[in-house]
This record gives structure tokens, sequence and C-alpha cells, in this order.
């Protein structure tokens, strides 16, 4: 009950900061995206590879606080140094909320994440057991570093970080994929709800970083390139990590 | 000037944009794969996940004291999956292999010290003769009025096709034979495939439980394994399944189901066991391996892992029969009465 009421109000805090309407953009991008994937239940070896990610997002700038929202989607083909295969599939929903304080230099902003990220991985050489799976909301300090520069402040740079330090962790069993409860006679509710562990700081981990430069044109929309990079350590029945550097093109359009 | 420092500014920036690939700086080394560190990832994760050692009787602290002394830094790769591979041997599972590229290794102790009583050749010549069904993976014929159906495997797909096909077949036959002799497994599924067409009602068949941890008794509750009748056509009429030794795995799970269907019977010998779900996992230097990770009880909670028995034991020299195949004859027997 305690850990229900917690999330409720995680959640309550992450849709009043998105009630607020500002200067509201809606994004796109796409571009490879590395990635490397460790699965201890599985194999102490690093899997690693490339493929196309997506993410599609929203913000909401005003004068003192600024929401986003980020939903993206990769699945690649890994593989490990004896070239045995790994298909990951990630997805995620990554939200900031920025606020800008005073006493904070202008081109600074403060504020927090929340992070939703589904991680599957199809070992090609498991027969059974798979996929492996974590799933984790998790919420953090952000901070955020933003320049506007040329003749007419047209370009526009920015680079943002997150440190994700409380949440929730839905992970694969010890040895099966479902978590145990899932495999009990009993409502999926409460298998869910059994299943659930604390993200607990410094045992669990897991930050980003997003750099992203842009050129305002006339219309006001913007184009621009980008890196996205995350870092990811769980530990649940079995420790799984992995990292991943996007780098992308997008597109801003102003709503 | 202004120019030149927009211009600095903007490359610097690009550069931090798309130069920091961070999540190649952070990537772990590779783990060690010297012979040592290769056998401790095995004996521990096999000490850890394993899940009969208790059932089994297996001190795998003294099997450590045998093998680890073999283990040298010098050795070269098929000396080491030699040792590696007669270490996993001492399980006495046939869920249980070390596979490399050019190897892999096996205890078939469970099937390989038994006669199996299975003749191919009498089969097919006496029995399926040349004019036998090809339904998917069953291969099926008449004889003597009972339909016999062979199933070699569990691997192939069996669908509700295949199946709606033998039951239409069973309108005209007093019986059914399922031979599953030397069936090593496959996919569980299958099995489910035929035993919902042979029941009205929903069956437990037996309990599962998985490993959770690295305790000897980190188990799991046990988990009723079911199953549900198919909706559609059925037959549930007297059904004969004829095993060996040679049974194995998802066909020990297949006989333990017929077992508890009220019109089902068991022909021949017991199966070979098998009924630890394989888990597969890889080593540092790329070898992969399969280890049981479960556990199946019937429901007096009997071990699945040491075989199902059947109900008429057909093992006694006596019970051959020269020229025939004394499993079937008894089958046809059964079902006739």
């Amino acid at each position: 009950m305690k850990r229900l009421l917690i999330l409720a109000f995680l959640i309550f805090i992450q849709l009043l900061a998105l009630a607020q309407k500002n200067q509201r953009t809606i994004l796109i991008n796409t571009g490879p995206q590395n990635t490397w994937e460790r699965e201890f239940a599985y194999s102490p070896l690093v899997y690693k590879g490339s493929s196309m990610g997506f993410t599609l997002g929203y913000s909401s700038v005003g004068e003192k606080k600024t929401d986003e929202v980020y939903l993206h989607y990769s699945r690649l083909p890994l593989q490990n140094g004896f070239n045995a295969g790994l298909t990951a599939t990630h997805a995620s929903v990554m939200t900031y909320t920025f606020y800008k304080a005073d006493w904070l230099p202008e081109k600074f902003a403060l504020g927090w994440s929340n992070n939703n990220a589904l991680s599957l991985r199809n070992f090609e050489d498991s027969q059974n057991f798979n996929p492996r799976f974590d799933f984790h909301t998790s919420f953090g300090p952000a901070m955020r570093y933003q320049t506007f520069f040329g003749n007419q402040q047209q370009w526009r740079f920015s680079s943002q970080a997150n440190w994700q330090v409380i949440g929730f962790l839905f992970s694969a069993s010890y040895v099966t994929s479902p978590p145990d409860a899932f495999l009990h006679e009993q409502s999926t509710f409460n298998a869910f709800w059994q299943s659930i562990r604390f993200f607990q700081p410094f045992q669990q981990q897991d930050l980003g970083i997003l750099n992203q430069l842009f050129y305002q044109l006339s219309n006001g929309n913007e184009i621009g390139i980008g890196y996205r990079f995350h870092y990811t350590s769980l530990e649940n029945a079995q420790r799984s990590q992995r990292s991943g550097g996007h780098y992308f093109f997008q597109l801003n359009f102003k709503l | 000037m202004r120019r030149t420092n927009l211009l600095i500014r903007f490359l610097l920036l690009t550069l931090a944009v798309i130069a920091v690939g961070c999540e190649e700086i952070i990537e772990p080394k590779a783990p060690q794969a010297s012979p040592n560190a290769i056998f401790e990832h095995l004996w521990t994760d096999i000490n850890n996940r394993y899940s009969f050692f208790e059932e089994k009787q297996i001190d795998w602290e003294a099997k450590k004291d045998i093998y680890s002394p073999l283990i040298l830094e010098d050795m070269s790769p098929f000396e080491l999956f030699d040792v590696l591979g007669d270490m996993l041997a001492e399980l006495e599972d046939g869920h249980v292999n070390l596979l490399s590229t050019f190897n892999r290794s096996r205890n078939w102790s469970w099937y390989t010290d038994f006669p199996l009583f299975f003749d191919e050749q009498l089969i097919y010549d006496k029995y399926l003769k040349t004019d036998y069904r090809i339904i998917g993976p069953l291969h099926a014929q008449t004889v003597n009025d009972i339909l016999y159906v062979r199933n070699s495997s569990f691997e192939r797909k069996l669908t509700a096709r295949h199946m709606d096909e033998i039951v239409r077949l069973m309108q005209f036959h007093e019986g059914l034979i399922i031979d599953v002799r030397n069936n090593g497994g496959g996919n569980l599924m299958n099995a489910i495939t035929i035993a919902a067409r042979l029941t009205d009602e929903e069956l437990t068949y037996g309990r599962q439980r998985f490993k959770t941890g690295p305790g000897r008794s980190d188990f799991t509750p046990w988990v009723p394994l079911r199953i549900l009748p198919h909706s559609g056509e059925k037959y549930l009429g007297k059904v004969a399944v004829l095993t060996n030794r040679g049974s194995y795995s998802t066909t020990t799970f297949f006989a333990q189901m017929i077992n508890t269907l009220p019109q089902g019977r068991l022909f021949g010998d017991q199966t070979g066991g098998g009924a630890g779900t394989p888990a597969y996992a890889e080593l540092p230097n790329g070898w992969t391996y399969r280890f049981s990770a479960s556990q199946v009880i019937d429901l007096d909670g009997t071990q699945l892992e040491f075989g199902v028995q059947v109900d008429e034991l057909l093992t006694h020299p006596t019970d051959l029969i020269p020229g025939r195949d004394h499993f079937i004859e008894a089958a046809i027997n059964w079902l006739k009465e």
C-alpha cells in the first residue's frame, strides 16, 4: 500500500507538470543508435551493435518552466565477440521538467526527470525463457544548459542530463522470463504487484545526457542534430546493464 | 572577427553534440576467459541454478574438488572442453550439455544403459507398411481396426487440423495407440495439443516449480500443470501409449498426461525422464551450456525427472514375441478387450 501511495503521488506530480500550457513544440527525430548490453542471467559477455532509433517528443516552454516528453523506440541486432546474436528492443517514455531559478546563471535550469523504460532481450541461442526483460519507472534530478547564438540568435544549443535515483523496477526472474509471481495461480494484478521492486539509489543506476544543436527557420520551426546517451544498470533477481548513444537528425514543429 | 568566433563556437558545439560517444567509453571490458575463470563461472552457475542436486544426491562441492585440479592455465580448448563436459556429465541429466563449435558434451545414460524394445524397421514393415498416412509429424495406419499413430518427435509443429484428422479417423477405429518410443521430446505445446483432444474436462497432471535463487531450496511454490480440453471434436475412447527409456523430456510430460486420463494406459518401459526445463547460458569464451532449472512432480509427489512408470511393464524376456512388436500387440489386446 505504501508503494502504491508513493507511485500515485509521483504520477500526480508528473501530470500537474504536464498540464501547464506555454510555447508548445512537437519534435521527431531519427538516426543511428549504438548500443551495448549485458545480461548476467545469460552471459557475462557484452553484446553490441547498431541500428536506427526513433523519437517522438513534445515540449512546452514557459518563462520559468519547461516540460518535455520523449517517446523513444529502437530494435537492435546485437552480437557478442563470438558472433552470437541478441535482438534488443528498447522503448521508453522520458520526461523532463526544468525550472529557471533566479539564483541560477541565465543559461542553466534545474529540474527533475522521469524515465519509464522497457528493455527486451531475445538471445538467439537460448531456446527457453526468452525474452529476458526489465521495466523501470524512476525519478531523479535533471539539469540543463541552453544557449542561443548567431546574428539573430537563430542557433540554439542545449545540453541536459538526468540521474534517476528512486522508483520501481519490474523484471524477469532468476531463471524464467516472467517474474516468479506470474508463475503462481493468482490474478495478474497481484502477480504484478508482488513483482515490483524498489529502484534504489546506487543499487540501480540510470542516467542520461541529451545534447542538441538547432537552427531556427523563418517560420519558427527548427532543424537540428543531437546525441542522446543513456546508461542503465539494474539489479533484481539478476543484473542487467546497457548503454546506448543515439545520433539523430531532428525536426521541431511549433504548435 | 565576429564571424570567426561564431564559426569556432559552432564547430565546438557541433563537436560536443555528435562526437561524444559516451556509450563506447563506458563499455565494460570482456570478462576473463582463462581456463580457471571459465571453470569457476560454469561451476558456480550450475551450483546456483541447477535444480536436482538434492533429488540426485549430488555433492557439487565434491565435484569441484575432483575437477578443479584438472584445470591448467595452458591447457587447450579441447582439453578444457573435455574436463568441463565430464564435470557436467556427473549430473546424469539429458538436459545438461556444453556446446562449442567443435563438440557437444552429453550424458545419455538415461537410455543408453537400457534396452529400448524398439525396432523401427519392424514397425514400418509389419505395422505402418508403405501406405501409412502422414498427418503432419504423425504417421498413422490401421492395425486390426485400431489406429496406430507413430510420433517420433515433438519438435515439429502439430496443429489443430492434424488432430482434427486423427479424431475424424477414430470414427472408423476401435481404439487408439500412440507410439512415442525413442521420442526425445520437443515443444510441450505439441504434447498438450494431443492430450487436449483426449479429455472433456480440465485435468491437472503434475506440478512444477522453478529455481528462484542459489540456495538448494530456493524454488517458486508448486504450480499445477493442466490440460484444458479442446473446444472442438475430441476422442474420448481408450488410448494406449507406448513408451521406452528413449521417451524423454516433453515425451515424459506427455506420458504423465496420459497417466492422468481415466481411459489412458501406458505400455512398455518407463520413460527416460527429463522433467527439468533447460535454461541456457553462456561462458566467457563464447561456449554455451544448458541445465535443468525446474522440477516437476506427479500428483503423488514423485519426481518425473526419473521417468514415468508404465501401467503394463513389458521388459521381461518372456514378453517378447518373435517377428512382432510386443508393445503394440499388448496394446491391441487391451484395446480389444
